[in-house]
Parts: structure tokens; C-alpha cells; sequence
């Protein structure tokens, strides 16, 4: 195994192999995190890591990012060995890494935050002064800036202005500025609009131009169809192909990804079981009447039917995640009413919320969904602690039970349950979000992007639990940015704009395929995006 | 799944390091001390050490809520203050506990009202009652020689013995194993937990985190109260000043005993073993004929090593946590394919 297979690899040329990671093997405690991967690059293309979460992709790019080292295993960078052992020794070979979270401090101006981290630009002063020269630096950076989008004169505008794309931006020419020969993005698009998506699938192609070789870590497999060169894709540690993406469909990396029979388990796009009952004289179970909030909400009302399942669509900012907030008690509206089951309430805290039966569960799972000090039991009592308690005190018996009852139903992979929360995978966690919310037997579930981070097989279960729930005549309301996400889910979808409600698809053509798919989605894309008249 | 040695396992519990580093110190001092370990002494000091004792529990409730309360040491002097003055008075013992009870209680009402409506940040509302409260005692022992209660049983209080331990140290242990119960067992402790670990979480998992730090400063105040007359009945004088810089003593004790200063982190007996530490510490040094002048170098150094030190065996234990948290996949065989064209 160890021969034959990349004697291609030496060969010199206009693109030629800028990295070899070979026979890479790591255990961390009695776990083989990884065994034997392969990862081969060359100079300027675009290669994407797949994988399920867990798979081993990042401690992979730690490896490379010179975070920890390889128990076994040789790195050959542009042909020469190396060994990374620290994060300066892979600056100082050329390799970046784009981090999924945004590393953008926004009450610095675009320029400082290039700066940041980047002590040559600050030092190499022209003129023998104590200060920082801002223009001097400005004028070097400014060529690179532009051809990612950012203006000169937005170079001195704070930050914190602008939207998750020009942070990005402000990423990538910062890591521009060591001039690095091996880009590493993980999840670059994560907060992103679909059309701001396109954009930055731009700037990486202009990253392609300059000679830089990127590697793409996704999640979002559709992306990487016209975009990447070739992919290296891993299991359970290993990394199990590597290809060509030309020639390939969505199903055969899936099923490179999860093995055959799961990618049978990953439903096609166009099939969907939609829940069952559609006749429209369904008991109308929740009102939101007139909601308004200055600058963010503008006279919204819809109605909620019994064991429908709601899309909420829009961009972000469009004020989607502030409307729910809102309905739950979180935010303050300035006026506006909520009628349940016809009587109207008021719920000026989230406590009330869960106790007239709405429950949430919030976007940004890692910071407004888990706890992240609690074990998973404790996680799943909290929002309702009088299921658990026995003549007047917690009862660690009945937590358990509860929580093995949550493990068992909505199949939740823990080694038991007393592991914290934050050691579960992003899949895993959001199940115990959505276990908690069941504990408080809800009639109405909010899902705020239940599946923003998790791998692809996470999400066929989060949906399938979703119309399982709606089934059992739960009603669902879903926000989503991915539309076909939300056209897959939805009974009807309502269309936010600029905090107004904007449009209304009543009916959800059952077979998205057949029946005009692309035309709901054309739709929706025109009315969430049209700007203002 | 996990495959943690046994080493890294009980290093993990938390606690565990303070705890042996205190067991270790009693055999130091057992040794180098002949008279460490003679009751009366042990007795002495432990008693002496009681109102910090109740102040650190109420403390560990605000701290691990994800707040602070500088303001306990000095509410606990001001509370020792009016529940002697009112005993000098002629009142009966029970109104003298009283007084001093609602002294802390309003205190902590005070701070409890201007952090959780009106939102101003803990460490200022804190430290304005802080003054407050100091300026208070100074005010009230400029008007009247705060000494010598008539009433017997107000000096009682803290000195009836009961099965050769006294009714000070009794109550103190009562308090922490209550409290401990309150933290752990009940729907509030749990509250305060999950406002610890995060605010905004916790409130969007459906918890009036507000309500919940409202009871935690109410309770620090009202122990902070209680522990000032016991201090009162102890001493049975109270001048200006007194117990000022408690509150630091305090917040080192929780921190050497694991409580996280971020919150969601620690218990009681935690807190109560970081007291013990360093009020052991002390009479060991003193024991020992050692310069009292040093005591506080190494006090403070104690804390110092403490705090790094269990702050690196919990990454530690963290560490391995997160690295041998399985990596499970739902679809596990298939067989290792190399390469595939």
C-alpha cells in the first residue's frame, strides 16, 4: 500500500506537487484519531477535505498548521522534507489557515484588522519612525484589497460595518500578505448568503490565479461541484479516496463519505414525505398579530396551523431570527400581539414561552444553543427541571432515565449519558438541544437553522425528526438560509425582507422535482433579494 | 469508548488536587508543628475562621451564577456592628440576630436590585455597597463604644458546646452541607449553574437568570449577615474596620478551592476546602515560629500555585476528554479503500 500508487507525484511541471502528507497516523489516548492518511497537492489547485464530522479532518490540518504533531507518518513540502512542529514553522513555509469562525475584531478599521497578526507589515517601516505609518502599509496592501472587493477607501472604515463576506475578504488578504503557498478555508461560506457564496467562490478562483493551492474544507457537498480540482475524502481516520471531482456526482462522494448504505439512508432532492394531512381547514393553533420593532420588524402577522410545518425565509438581517425571537420573549417588541389558541398572551419572557408549550431551538448552536459545562443529562433537564424532580429535589435517577429515554429515540451517539455536551459532535449537540425542547412537550417547535455545522448524514436525521414531529401534530416553524433546505421541509413558506413580510408560497409542490422546484425557488430568491424601490 | 488511564481519570475529579495538597500540608505541619495537631488549637482557629467560612458559601453561589460580591466583607462587619449595638441596647438576643440578618439581607437586596434591573456591571454596584457598607461602621462606632454586650446569651451564640464542638462551628457546617444540598440537588442550585456557564443560553433555554442572580446576591448578603453575628457574639466588640478585606480572603479561598471566576464552575465544599487551606496555613506558619510579617507573601503564593495548577490539571483532564471523545459514525465497516478512480 505504501508504494506504487503516487509515483506521479515527482514529477515537475507547470503544476506541480507542492505537498505530499504521507502514512499520517495519530492516536490521542487509545484513540486512532488517524490512520494512515494521504493528503497530495499541487501548486494552484483547488482540493477539497470531506468527511462527516469526526472523520478527521481537522486534526489533519492541525497537523499541517504545525497545532500538534504526527505520531508516524513524513510531510514533503515542495519536495523537501519537513517537519512542522509549531504554528511559526508552517508560517514560515507558507501554509495559512482561514478558520470557520471569523477572526475579524470590528471596532478595528479593515486595515488593522489585515494587520492583525501580521507583525512584518508593521515593522517593515520605510522611514525611521516610532510610529506606525497607516498610509505607508495602506498603499501596499491596497493593490491585493482591491482584487478581493475592498475599496480604498473602506480600508479605514471600522469593521464591524460590514457583512460576513468582506470579513472574509479581509481574511484572505490578510493571509495574503506572508504570501502563502498553501491556503487552508475551513467552512468559508458558514454565514453566508447564497449569493454572497458566489462571490466568494471568486475570490478563491483568484487565489487559484495567484499560484496559491487551497485546501477546502465543506460541509455543503453541492459546492464543491465546479469549484475544486480534486478532493481528498475521509472516514473514521482514514483518508479512503482520493479524486478527481470532474466526472463525479453528488451521490458517489456521499457515498465515498458515509459508505453505500448510508448514502441509500440520504434521500434524493426530489423525493420528500411531506407530513400527511394538507387540508387547509386545520385548527389555527398560534397568531402573531402586527409585531413591531423599530428598524427591525415591520407589521408582521401570520398564523401557525396545527402539524404544519412553517419556512420562514429571507436573508440574513431580513429580521427572520428577530421574529421568532421575539415570539419566544427574548426580544422586546414595541407592539404587537400573540394569540394562542385564540387567547391572547403575553410572553415577555422565554420562561413563559415554554410554559404556554413553544420551544426554541436557537441558530448558532455553539453559542446560543448548549450549555457547554453540562453533561448531556443535564442538558436536556434544564429547560424543564420539575420533570426530574421527586419530592422536592433533583433526582439523578429520573435525569438519567430521561436522558437515555432522549438517547434511545432520537438515536443520539454519547458514550454515556454523563459526557459533556461540548464533546459531543455538532450533530449529537443539536439533538440534545431538540431533546430538551421535547421535554417541555411543546406544541409549537422553532428551529432557527437546525443545521447550520453539522455533516450531511446529521441533517437527513434532524430533518426526518422534524417532519416526524409535525407528524405527531407538533407545528413547526423552520428558518433556513439554504432555500432548498427549506423547500424541502416546509408545508408553506413566508418571505422576509428588510424586517417586512414580503411573499407567501401557500403550497410546497410535494415533488420539488417535477413540480417547478426551481420556479419556487426562483421566486423566493426574487423576493427575499429585491431591493427596495 | 474512553480510554483514559486511571491517573488522568482521578486527576480529573475535581477537587482532588486541593484536596491532596491539603492533606499533604496537615502531614507538614503535624510534623514540623508538635503542637499543630492539639485540640484546642485546632478548635481555636477553626472557630476563628467561621464568618469567612459562611461568607465564602454565600460567595460560591454568586461566583459560580457567573457574578461577584465584593461588598460581603464589609456588610459582614457593618451586620456584626448593629446586631451588637442593638444587644448593648437591652434587646433580646433573637431581635439582636435579627437585626443583624436583615442588615446583610438589605445589603444583599441592594446589590441584588441595582445588578439584575437596573444591569449595571456586578463589580461596581459591588464595590460602591462595598464603601457603603464600610462607612456605615465607621459612623456607627464614631457615635458609641461598640463593646461589652450585657446579654449573656447573645454571647451564646457562637460558644454553646455541644458534643465538644461549638455552636459557631456547628452552624457554619450546617450551612455548607445545606448549601451544598441547595447548589447540587435542587432546581435553583441548577439555575444558577446554567446562568454561570452562559447568560444568554440559559436564558434562551428558558431560565429567568435575572431571578436566578437575584437569589444568589440576596443569599451572599444575608449569610454575609448572619456571619456578622456570629463574629459579634465572638468577639463581643466590633470597632471600625472590622472584617474589612474578608471578602478578598474569600474570593482567593473559592478560587484555591476550583470555583471558575468565569461561573458555571465549583461547589461549596470546594470553596469550604479552599477556606480551610488557607486558614490552616496560617496557624501552621504560626505554629511553626514563623515571622508573621511573611505570612501574607505566602499566602499569596499559595494561591498563586494553587490556581495554576489546577487550572492546568483541568485542561489536562479537558484535553483527553475532548481527544478521546469517540469519533462515532453511524456507518462504521466498509472496508479501507486506498485509492479510487
Amino acid at each position: 500500500m505504501r508504494d506504487g500508487a503516487h509515483a506521479e507525484n515527482s514529477l515537475p511541471g507547470a503544476s506541480s506537487q507542492i505537498l505530499k502528507m504521507a502514512h499520517i497516523s495519530k492516536r490521542y489516548q487509545g484513540v486512532q484519531a488517524l490512520d494512515n492518511v494521504e493528503l497530495n497537492l499541487k501548486t494552484g489547485e483547488i482540493h477539497a477535505l470531506l468527511g462527516g464530522n469526526g472523520a478527521g479532518k481537522s486534526t489533519l490540518l492541525k497537523i499541517l498548521s504545525g497545532l500538534t504533531t504526527p505520531d508516524e507518518g513524513s510531510i514533503l513540502f515542495q519536495g523537501a522534507p519537513v517537519s512542522i512542529d509549531t504554528p511559526r514553522i508552517a508560517q514560515e513555509l507558507g501554509i495559512s489557515m482561514i478558520h470557520q469562525e471569523l477572526s475579524i475584531i470590528p471596532d478595528l478599521s479593515i486595515l488593522e484588522n489585515i494587520c492583525l497578526g501580521q507583525d512584518s507589515l508593521i515593522t517593515q517601516r520605510t522611514k525611521w519612525t516610532p510610529w506606525v505609518n497607516r498610509r505607508e502599509i495602506a498603499k501596499k496592501v491596497r493593490s491585493v484589497a482591491t482584487e478581493f472587493g475592498i475599496t480604498e477607501d473602506e480600508l479605514w472604515r471600522p469593521a464591524g460595518e460590514f457583512g460576513a463576506l468582506k470579513k472574509r475578504a479581509v481574511e484572505i488578504v490578510r493571509s495574503l500578505v506572508v504570501q502563502p503557498k498553501i491556503l487552508i478555508l475551513d467552512e468559508p461560506t458558514s454565514g453566508l448568503e447564497e449569493h454572497e457564496k458566489e462571490l466568494l467562490f471568486e475570490h478563491m478562483r483568484s487565489l487559484q490565479r495567484l499560484g496559491v493551492a487551497l485546501i477546502w474544507v465543506t460541509h455543503h457537498l453541492d459546492e464543491v461541484f465546479g469549484l475544486a480540482d480534486t478532493a481528498t475524502i475521509m472516514r473514521d481516520g482514514q483518508s479512503v479516496a482520493h479524486t478527481q471531482i470532474k466526472g463525479l456526482n453528488l451521490n458517489d462522494l456521499i457515498s465515498l463519505m458515509f459508505g453505500s448504505e448510508a448514502a441509500a439512508l440520504i434521500e434524493q432532492p426530489g423525493s420528500k414525505k411531506k407530513s400527511s394531512n394538507k387540508n387547509s381547514n386545520r385548527s389555527k393553533i398560534l397568531d402573531v398579530v402586527q409585531f413591531k420593532r423599530a428598524g427591525i420588524l415591520k407589521d408582521i402577522s401570520f398564523s401557525l396551523a396545527e402539524g404544519e410545518i412553517l419556512g420562514i425565509a429571507g436573508l440574513a438581517g431580513a429580521g427572520r431570527t428577530e421574529l421568532v425571537r421575539a415570539i419566544m420573549g427574548i426580544d422586546k417588541i414595541d407592539s404587537g400581539t400573540v394569540n394562542f389558541f385564540g387567547e391572547e398572551k403575553k410572553i415577555s419572557h422565554p420562561k413563559k414561552a415554554y410554559d404556554l408549550g413553544i420551544a426554541m431551538v436557537p441558530e448558532d448552536r455553539k453559542v446560543l444553543g448548549i450549555l457547554s459545562e453540562f453533561s448531556l443529562e443535564k442538558s436536556i433537564s434544564i429547560s424543564k427541571l420539575s420533570s426530574i424532580v421527586k419530592s422536592g429535589f433533583l433526582n439523578s435517577k429520573n435525569e438519567r432515565d430521561l436522558a437515555s429515554n432522549y438517547i434511545r429515540k432520537l438515536s443520539i451517539k454519547t458514550p454515556n449519558s454523563g459526557e459533556k455536551i461540548r464533546n459531543l459532535s455538532g450533530g449529537n449537540q443539536q439533538k440534545v438541544i431538540i431533546s430538551r425542547c421535547l421535554n417541555t412537550n411543546p406544541k409549537i417547535l422553532i428551529f432557527d437553522e437546525p443545521t447550520q455545522g453539522i455533516d450531511v448524514a446529521s441533517k437527513v436525521e434532524v430533518h426526518k425528526l422534524i417532519r416526524d414531529l409535525a407528524g405527531e401534530g407538533k407545528s413547526v416553524i423552520v428558518i433556513a438560509s439554504e432555500i432548498s433546505e427549506l423547500i424541502r421541509l416546509s408545508d408553506r413558506i413566508i418571505i422576509l425582507r428588510e424586517g417586512s413580510l414580503v411573499g407567501e408560497i401557500e403550497e410546497v409542490p410535494e415533488k420539488i422535482e417535477l413540480n417547478g422546484y426551481e420556479n419556487v425557488e426562483r421566486d423566493i430568491l426574487q423576493k427575499i433579494s429585491r431591493l427596495k424601490s | 469508548m474512553r480510554n483514559q488511564s486511571k491517573f488522568s481519570k482521578f486527576i480529573a475529579i475535581e477537587g482532588i488536587v486541593i484536596l491532596i495538597a491539603f492533606v499533604l500540608m496537615l502531614i507538614f505541619f503535624s510534623i514540623q508543628a508538635e503542637s499543630f495537631l492539639d485540640q484546642d488549637s485546632i478548635r481555636y482557629y477553626i472557630n476563628e475562621a467561621v464568618p469567612i467560612f459562611v461568607i465564602t458559601v454565600g460567595l460560591t453561589f454568586v461566583i459560580i451564577a457567573g457574578g461577584i460580591d465584593l461588598s460581603i466583607g464589609s456588610v459582614l462587619g457593618l451586620s456584626a456592628g448593629t446586631s451588637l449595638m442593638v444587644s448593648m441596647w437591652g434587646w433580646p438576643v433573637w431581635m439582636a440576630i435579627i437585626v443583624g440578618l436583615l442588615t446583610g439581607l438589605s445589603f444583599g437586596l441592594l446589590n441584588a436590585v441595582i445588578i439584575t434591573v437596573f444591569k449595571v456591571n456586578d463589580f461596581i454596584v459591588t464595590l460602591g455597597t462595598l464603601y457603603i457598607a464600610s462607612g456605615a461602621l465607621t459612623v456607627l462606632t464614631d457615635n458609641i463604644q461598640l463593646v461589652g454586650t450585657q446579654d449573656e446569651n447573645f454571647l451564646k451564640i457562637s460558644d454553646i458546646e455541644f458534643l465538644g464542638i461549638t455552636s459557631a462551628i456547628w452552624m457554619a457546617l450546617i450551612i455548607a452541607i445545606v448549601l451544598e444540598l441547595v447548589l447540587v440537588k435542587t432546581s435553583f442550585g441548577r439555575r444558577i449553574f446554567a446562568t454561570g456557564i452562559g447568560e444568554t443560553p440559559a436564558l434562551i433555554a428558558g431560565i429567568s437568570t435575572q431571578k436566578t442572580k437575584f437569589g444568589a446576591y440576596l443569599m451572599s448578603g444575608g449569610l454575609a449577615g448572619f456571619g456578622g453575628v456570629i463574629l459579634a457574639s465572638h468577639l463581643n466588640s466590633v470597632q471600625s474596620g472590622l472584617a474589612g478585606g474578608y471578602e478578598l480572603t474569600a474570593i482567593a479561598s473559592a478560587v484555591l478551592g476550583g470555583v471558575s471566576l468565569a461561573g458555571g464552575r465549583g461547589s461549596v465544599w470546594r470553596a469550604i476546602l479552599g477556606v480551610l487551606f488557607l486558614t490552616t496555613l496560617n496557624q501552621g506558619l504560626l505554629l511553626m515560629g514563623i515571622d508573621p510579617l511573611i505570612f501574607q507573601i505566602v499566602t499569596g503564593l499559595c494561591i498563586l500555585v494553587g490556581v495554576v495548577v489546577d487550572r492546568g490539571v483541568y485542561k489536562f483532564a479537558l484535553t483527553r476528554s475532548i481527544e478521546t471523545s469517540p469519533t462515532v459514525s453511524v456507518f462504521l465497516g466498509g472496508k479501507k479503500v486506498k485509492s479510487w478512480r
